[in-house]
């Protein structure tokens, strides 16, 4: 199932942890928050996405 | 691959809860032996100084939700021919047995005292039992604070209490991060002046003694006589590895983090020396190597052939400095400024280290230079 990435700016600080976990999913923007480089991911990639943020910034959404 | 029934992780700190929650997710009896609730580690020179209060990973409710057993103690005897071992209870200090399946070593590095005539009234704040202590001599503002030892743990402390206290930080080295490239060290130095910490390079130690109304003295033969209501040592860590693990640095393990030698034992975190594919066997003790590890090791256990292959990697701020770097510096020969990025190429002249000042967006680019 694929899923979608929702990353909280507000929470994010860049640290790029999810860069660490996955480089050709995310990326750090120019404001030094991440950024989902995909519209879509497979459920298991978006859910490493997730647990390796050190600040909780990144939740998931189940695609439409 | 044999069904894993229960598994038992020794260590409560990032990698030990992160692979007891993996695995308890996908449904595999956990067993977590640590002092103490499961505790996040490098917030605890940041956030946490600021908040006031350990970063806790768990509550005691969320690991009973979560299926997590937690013996709140010490893992002492490890018998791993009859695989069991102690636990100390931290309630009342009494041996407990506890016989284990599947094992995973998580417990990291502790924080250590250099050997100065009375260090022993330094606070420290690498570990949460230390930052609890600490936390109460911090309420009040504008505290003289004399931090001691300017790696990342202490230069990230100094220039944190910075915003409320006034902070000394003193350092054997000139320069502070004086093991990292010699640009981290001069932008750090000028980001703690700009930041009111003052910085005493080059000093030598040599006692610190108390004076009357609950201050210390630090004497030094370098800097003279230092005074501090409120002493932190940040200088040198050691391994927790037991006798029977062989008590060394580290702990050699295969690809899939499984300890060499041993069946059914893993290991994780600081002290998980495994084969890199490129940079050989090393350890790495970073957060992003502890948690990525933790999860490995789980995912290894519920059947994942996968090899751990992760570059090195740690981030710092200190003050409004962000310090980043991806790769094994150890393998640079030379360093050179290459597009904006600080580049270190090994003897073979590809990129083995980059390190990021207040760059978070090249964190990309520099990956993609490591792995060319």
């Amino acid at each position: 199932m694929d899923t979608q990435l929702i990353i909280d700016p507000d929470t994010c600080v860049g640290y790029g942890e999810c860069v660490a976990e996955d480089a050709a999913a995310v990326e750090i923007d120019e404001n030094g928050c991440a950024r989902a480089l995909v519209p879509l991911l497979p459920r298991d990639r978006a859910e490493r996405l997730c647990a390796a943020c050190p600040v909780g910034a990144i939740t998931l959404r189940p695609a439409a | 691959m044999r069904a894993a029934r229960s598994v038992t992780v020794v260590g409560n700190g990032v990698a030990g809860y992160a692979c007891a929650r993996r695995l308890s997710e996908s449904g595999v009896a956990v067993t977590l032996i640590g002092p103490g609730l499961p505790c996040d580690r490098p917030p605890l020179s940041k956030r946490a100084l600021v908040r006031g209060s350990a970063p806790y990973l768990a509550t005691a409710d969320g690991l009973v939700h979560a299926g997590i057993r937690h013996l709140d103690g010490w893992a002492v005897d490890l018998d791993l021919p009859h695989r069991r071992l102690g636990v100390q209870c931290i309630a009342r200090g009494e041996v407990h047995e506890h016989a284990f399946e599947e094992l995973v070593w998580a417990t990291g590095l502790r924080p250590t005292r250099p050997p100065i005539p009375g260090i022993g009234v330094a606070h420290q704040n690498a570990d949460p039992a230390g930052l609890e202590e600490l936390l109460p001599r911090l309420e009040r503002p504008g505290r003289r604070v004399a931090v001691i030892g300017a790696g990342l743990i202490g230069t990230e402390t100094a220039a944190t209490l910075s915003a409320a206290h006034r902070v000394t930080l003193v350092e054997r080295a000139e320069l502070p991060l004086s093991r990292l490239h010699s640009a981290v060290g001069a932008e750090a130095k000028r980001v703690l002046a700009a930041l009111g910490v003052e910085f005493a390079g080059g000093c030598s130690l040599e006692r610190i003694v108390p004076i009357p109304g609950g201050s210390q003295l630090i004497e030094t033969s370098t800097h003279g006589r230092i005074a501090a209501e409120v002493v932190i040592v940040a200088a040198g860590v050691a391994s927790t590895l037991p006798p029977a693990l062989g008590a060394g640095p580290t702990l050699a393990t295969d690809e899939r983090l499984a300890v060499e030698g041993l069946d059914g034992v893993w290991a994780c975190g600081d002290t998980a020396a495994f084969p890199h594919p490129r940079f050989g066997r090393i350890a790495i003790p970073h957060w992003d190597n502890a948690r990525a590890g933790g999860d490995h090791v789980a995912r290894t256990i519920l059947g994942s052939r996968a090899p751990f292959e992760r570059d090195p990697y740690w981030f710092s701020d200190i003050g409004p400095l962000r310090v980043q770097q991806v790769g094994f510096e150890p393998a640079v020969c030379e360093w050179s400024v290459r597009d904006g990025l600080h580049v270190g190429c090994a003897d073979d002249g590809r990129a083995a280290c980059i390190l990021l000042l207040n760059s978070p967006h090249r964190l990309n680019d520099a990956r993609r230079l490591l792995a060319a």
